[in-house]
Parts: C-alpha cells; sequence; structure tokens
C-alpha cells in the first residue's frame, strides 16, 4: 500500500465515511422538522385558547347587554316580564366572568382586565341596576330621570371598554404566535428543502464515487479475467483503485502473470520432452541402421565365406542361415524406418513428404516450394502431421486424393494437408492428430483441422521457424 | 582386360574387410579400403580404382558424406563406376546417383549377402551399366497416382519395367523371366510406347528414362 492509500484508508472505511455523511445530513433534516411540526401544535393550541377566550369575553358583554336592556325596558315599561333576561343574566353572569378569568390566568395583564371587568359589573348590578328596580317599583317616575339613564349607559360603555381591552390583546396575542408559528413553518420548509438538496447532492457524488472507485475496476477487472479464462495469458489490468480494489487488481496481475510463467514453462518442458524423445528415435534408428545391421551383414558375410568354401550339404544349411539373415535385415530396416525416418534429418521435409506420398495408399500430389532446412523440431512435426494426416485419409476418409502444400512465410511454417474424402472427422475422438496438436503447441505453432461432412478434411498447421 | 580395381568406402571395419575378402575371392583386385569420404577421396586421387564401394552415412555427420563423395568422384573422374551402400531405401539419392551419369549403382546394404546377384550388379556397373536396388523401383511403381498410366500395362509388362529400371539389359531381363530376349523387346516396345517414351538403345538412358518417368508421375 501507498502511503496516500494508507492516509485515504480502505473502501470500507470510505464507505462507512459517506454513509455517515449522509445520516448526519437527513436526520439533522428530520430534526429541524420535528421541531417545526411540534410549534405548528403550540400555536394551533393558542388559537384555539384565543377562539375560547373570545368567545367567554363576547358571552360577558352579551349578558351585561341584557342586564342593560332588561333594566330599561321594565323602567319604561314597568311591566314585570321585561325584567326576565335581566334576571336571568344577573344568575349567569357570575359563572361566566369567573369561567373568563380562569381562560385567561396565564396572563396577568388579562387576568387584572378580566377582574377589574367583574369588578365594574358587580359594581353594576349592587351599585345601579339593583337600586333603580326597587326605586322603579316604588316610583316608575323617579327612575327614568335623564341623569339616572345616562349613569347606566355611562356604566355599561365601561364595562365594554374593559372587555374590549381584553379582547384585542387576546387578539393580539394570537397575531403574534401566528408569525411566530409561520416563521417556523418557513424555517423547516428552508430546512427540508436544503437537507433534500444536500441529500441528492451527497448520493450521487457517493454513486459517481462508488462506480470510480468499486463497480469500474471490479467490471475491468471481470472482462480480465473473461479473456484469462479465454486463454489470453498476456492481460493485466491498469492499477488504479484504491484500498482493496487496489489489492484484488494487484492480486490479479500477479496472478496472471504467473499463469504465464508457469504456462510457459510447460510449453518449454513439452517442447524439451519432445525434442529428447526425437532425439532418441534418431539414436535409435542409427545404432539399429549403422550398429545392428552392419554387424548383422558382417555376419552373413562370413556365413557366405565359410559356405563358399563348404561340403556340398553343409553349404545348402549355411545358405538357409544366410537367407534367414537377409529376411532379419528386411525386418530391421522396417522397424527402423517406424521409429525415425532417417530421409528426414538427411534431406528435410521436401524429400520426407515426397517419401510419404510415394508410400500412401491415397494418390498425393505434393507442393513444398523451398529446400531450406528447418530446426529438427520443426521438420518432425511437420513430417509427423502429414504423416498422420495421410493415413486419416487412406484409412477413414475414403479419399481419392490429397493435396500436401507447405511453404516459407513471414518466418513461419505453412503447411497444410487436404483431402476430398468423407470428412466429419472430430479431431478430439481418439485421433493421432491429438498428440500431434500437443506437439505443434509445444513448439509455438497451431493445427486447425477442418473436417465438414461430405467436404473433405483439410489439417493446417502454422509453426513459427525463429528459434 | 585385367582385373578390376576396387576401392572400399565404409565406417564399419568388419563390414568392409568381410566385403574386401569377398570381392579378392571372386577375383576383384582390391586397392585399399577407407573410413570416410575424405580417405576415399584421396585413395581415389592417387590410385584410380575401376570401382568404388560406398557407404552413403559416414563420418563426420553419418548423414549423406557417401553420396557427396560420389558427386565428386563423379565429376572428378567419370571413367571410375561408382556403387553406393545405403542402410534403407531413399528414392531421391537413387534418383540423384542416376542422374550423375552412368557406370553407377545404388543397392541395399543387406544386398551383398546375396552373392552372387551383389557380384553380378558389380561387374555391370563396373562395365559402365547401371544398378538400380528392386526395394527402390518397387517403391516408385507402387506410388499411387490420379489417372495412373501404369494401369495401362500388363502384370508381366510392369515386371519387365520394373526389371529395366533396375538396371538391366533385354538379355538380363529375359533371364530373370525365363523368357526369350525377342519377347523381352516386344513387352519393352509396348511398354515405352505405352508410356510415351523414346526407344533407345543405350542402356543407362534408357534406366534414367524409366527412373524419371516413374519419379516424376
Amino acid at each position: 500500500m501507498s502511503d496516500r492509500d494508507r492516509l485515504m484508508g480502505g473502501v470500507a472505511r470510505r464507505v462507512v465515511i459517506a454513509s455517515g455523511l449522509l445520516m448526519v445530513l437527513v436526520g439533522s433534516g428530520f430534526v429541524v422538522l420535528l421541531f417545526s411540526v411540534q410549534g405548528l401544535r403550540g400555536s394551533e393550541q393558542q388559537a384555539q385558547h384565543t377562539a375560547a377566550v373570545l368567545t367567554s369575553a363576547h358571552q360577558v358583554e352579551r349578558l351585561v347587554a341584557d342586564l342593560a336592556t332588561g333594566q330599561r325596558d321594565y323602567v319604561i315599561t314597568g311591566q314585570q316580564k321585561f325584567l326576565q333576561p335581566w334576571e336571568q343574566a344577573e344568575v349567569r353572569l357570575p359563572s361566566q366572568i369567573a369561567s373568563l378569568q380562569q381562560l385567561v390566568a396565564g396572563s396577568p395583564d388579562e387576568v387584572a382586565r378580566a377582574q377589574e371587568a367583574g369588578r365594574s359589573i358587580t359594581s353594576y348590578l349592587s351599585d345601579y341596576s339593583l337600586p333603580e328596580i326597587e326605586a322603579a317599583q316604588r316610583d316608575p317616575d323617579s327612575a327614568k330621570t335623564e341623569a339616572v339613564t345616562a349613569e347606566g349607559t355611562e356604566r355599561v360603555m365601561a364595562i365594554r371598554s374593559v372587555l374590549d381591552t381584553l379582547i384585542r390583546s387576546e387578539q393580539q396575542l394570537s397575531v403574534s404566535e401566528q408569525q411566530r408559528s409561520d416563521a417556523i413553518a418557513g424555517q423547516a420548509a428552508r430546512a427540508a428543502t436544503l437537507g433534500l438538496a444536500g441529500s441528492v447532492v451527497l448520493v450521487l457524488g457517493f454513486t459517481v464515487y462508488l462506480t470510480r472507485a468499486i463497480v469500474r475496476p471490479v467490471r475491468v477487472t471481470a472482462e480480465m479475467a473473461d479473456r484469462l479464462a479465454d486463454g489470453d495469458l498476456a492481460v493485466r489490468v491498469p492499477e488504479t483503485g484504491v484500498g482493496e480494489i487496489r489489492t484484488l487488481e494487484r492480486t490479479f496481475n500477479t496472478m496472471a502473470a504467473s499463469l504465464g510463467e508457469a504456462s510457459a514453462d510447460l510449453a518449454a518442458s513439452r517442447a524439451r520432452l519432445v525434442r529428447s524423445s526425437d532425439e532418441t528415435r534418431r539414436r535409435i534408428e542409427r545404432d539399429l541402421h549403422d550398429g545392428i545391421q552392419q554387424r548383422l551383414v558382417s555376419l552373413a558375410l562370413d556365413v557366405r565365406a565359410i559356405q563358399a568354401v563348404s561340403p556340398n550339404g553343409q553349404a545348402e544349411e549355411l545358405d538357409e542361415v544366410a537367407k534367414g539373415l537377409s529376411a532379419t535385415l528386411d525386418e530391421l530396416r522396417e522397424i527402423a524406418r517406424g521409429i525415425h525416418p532417417a530421409i528426414l534429418s538427411q534431406g528435410g521435409i521436401g524429400p520426407a513428404v515426397r517419401m510419404l506420398a510415394r508410400r500412401s495408399k491415397v494418390p498425393v500430389e505434393v507442393s513444398v516450394d523451398f529446400t531450406t532446412r528447418l530446426p529438427a523440431p520443426i521438420e518432425a512435426a511437420a513430417y509427423y502431421v502429414v504423416s498422420e494426416a495421410l493415413t486419416n485419409a487412406a484409412k477413414h476418409a475414403d479419399a481419392s486424393v490429397a493435396f500436401v502444400n507447405a511453404y516459407l512465410e513471414d518466418d513461419r511454417l505453412l503447411l497444410s494437408v487436404r483431402d476430398d474424402g468423407t470428412g466429419g472427422a472430430d479431431p478430439s475422438k481418439g485421433s493421432g492428430l491429438i498428440g500431434l496438436d500437443d506437439r505443434v503447441a509445444a513448439l509455438g505453432g497451431t493445427l486447425i483441422v477442418e473436417s465438414r461432412s461430405g467436404k473433405g478434411t483439410t489439417v493446417s498447421v502454422s509453426l513459427p521457424i525463429a528459434s | 582386360m585385367g582385373r578390376t580395381r576396387v576401392a572400399i568406402a565404409d565406417d564399419d571395419v568388419l563390414l568392409r574387410e568381410g566385403l574386401a575378402s569377398l570381392l579378392e575371392r571372386a577375383g576383384f583386385a582390391v586397392l585399399g579400403t577407407a573410413g570416410d569420404g575424405e580417405e576415399l577421396l584421396e585413395m581415389v586421387r592417387s590410385q584410380g580404382p575401376d570401382l568404388v564401394i560406398v557407404d552413403i552415412r559416414m563420418p563426420p555427420e553419418h548423414a549423406t558424406e557417401g553420396l557427396d563423395a560420389a558427386d565428386v568422384i563423379r565429376r572428378e573422374h567419370p571413367e571410375t563406376a561408382v556403387l553406393l551402400l545405403s542402410a534403407h531405401v531413399e528414392v531421391e539419392h537413387a534418383l540423384q546417383l542416376m542422374a550423375a551419369g552412368t557406370g553407377v549403382g545404388y543397392l541395399l546394404k543387406s544386398r551383398v549377402t546375396d552373392v552372387e546377384e551383389f557380384l553380378e550388379s558389380l561387374r555391370r556397373v563396373a562395365r559402365g551399366g547401371s544398378v538400380v536396388d528392386p526395394a527402390v523401383v518397387q517403391e516408385l511403381v507402387d506410388t499411387r497416382h490420379r489417372n495412373d498410366p501404369l494401369a495401362a500395362l500388363s502384370e508381366r509388362e510392369r515386371q519387365v519395367l520394373s526389371l529395366v529400371a533396375e538396371g538391366r539389359s533385354n538379355a538380363g531381363v529375359a533371364r530373370r523371366l525365363w523368357v526369350t530376349e525377342g519377347t523381352v523387346e516386344k513387352h519393352v516396345r509396348s511398354i515405352l510406347t505405352k508410356l510415351d517414351l523414346p526407344e533407345t538403345d543405350d542402356d543407362h538412358r534408357r534406366v534414367l528414362a524409366v527412373l524419371t518417368y516413374l519419379g516424376g508421375r
């Protein structure tokens, strides 16, 4: 890990940090919303309270109005029935005033006004209204004086004024509470907008970061792994990721390099095996031809020499021995040829392929347009491919002709054996061509078998010569 | 005419000594034996043998040293006959040698064990005739070809063609087949006509024509 990586930490740490940021942002947005909701609920309660206070105050006002109206009508008419609203109002007023005082208990200012209103009403009843009614009962005319009526009106006005002040004060309270809740709502909306925008930006940034830091490198690595699996051992991943991703990329590259080395080692080892086996075959062939065969020929010559000076009967027996040796020599030559074609070492691909063509059971037309000698393993591979392909053409393909073509191009030997047989050969099924594929691959070449049913079989080999 | 003077080249001591004693017994004058091509060339240059018998594979490379030496001898001493001995059948080598001129022969090494036939071959080569191993001819005749003109030949004609390709004269062919020379002549004329080959009295040119025809079909 580089210093930069150590400072930045692993991918896991980055993900945790980014998630934490997102959580804090979204969380604070919710906290602000929660507070706003709380504030809104408070202002709603205040509105309900204000409505109750106003209702109560208006009720008191109406009852006071009932007192004044009932008293005036009674004094003017003297009829008892006009006194009924007055009596009802007198009964209900004390509890109504108490209820108003209770409603405004939270505000000392308003409590003072409510108490003042209560006192004025009590004073109105006991100091003015009741004496007026009694006076009217006693002497209706004295009660109808202008002065008395004016005092009543004045008292009622004073009570109204106190109550109106209370109502205005309560309305004022309600308005300011409304303004406060509006402010809270605006604040909440701004906070929510900010939180939303911040979250979107953060999530987008996070997504882009994750894509660049994790998804893309992993995808690239996966593609390379596919190519690696397909046999392209030269693939490498650019080591651009961070933390664990970089570790993954580096590990992949190390693995690919090891695979490449192992594969090259294996190929080299196979090539060595093939070469060593070819050399062994060549040595055995030479030992058979130049060692054992020479010795047998010498022995046969000795037998012939003895035969020449032997009496008749014995000479015939020795003749049989010499003929036996001769037959053995023929067999020996056959065996030696199967082990290694001497002409391949002596003449190269052209003469060796023409020899195969002469011995083929299918007519073969050969075109080898070079006499250059190539490295022994390449000549051997070419020879065995032609040999196997011609054997297959004669044995399985029912061919009437085969064509062998070999030429050199750009430091490669290009060789093809084509027949006009039945085709449809499956090289993966027990054909000798599999072993040859190994031999060709060991030399870094390719072997392709095309064998469509009814279209004949073509075996093509491309071998690099530079070695 | 005196005894045929022979030089023998083979890297196997036992074999070349055995061959030398065989030839001595058969009335040849063995000038000497050599273990490789260089030695042989020296001997040829200094002693001028009538005939050399050469193994194809010899030191130092055990490849075609004998064939190379034969080429040199044919160029420097065209009057010296050359018989090549090979450990195995190699048609291309045989054709290469036949093209080098008259008085040449190519035989499998194991043919020396059939003494009479071998000595007869030697004498033919020494006389300026040609000898080609039956196995070489066999391989050439057996080669499959499309639209093969040889298919037009009768069994007897194929036998005659093979013997002619081995370098035998009409008389030689007649002896092998137990027929009269006239019969062989008739067969040969028929064969040459069927194969569209020119008639010639020169045995070597006839062998060369037939071999070239067989090898180039």
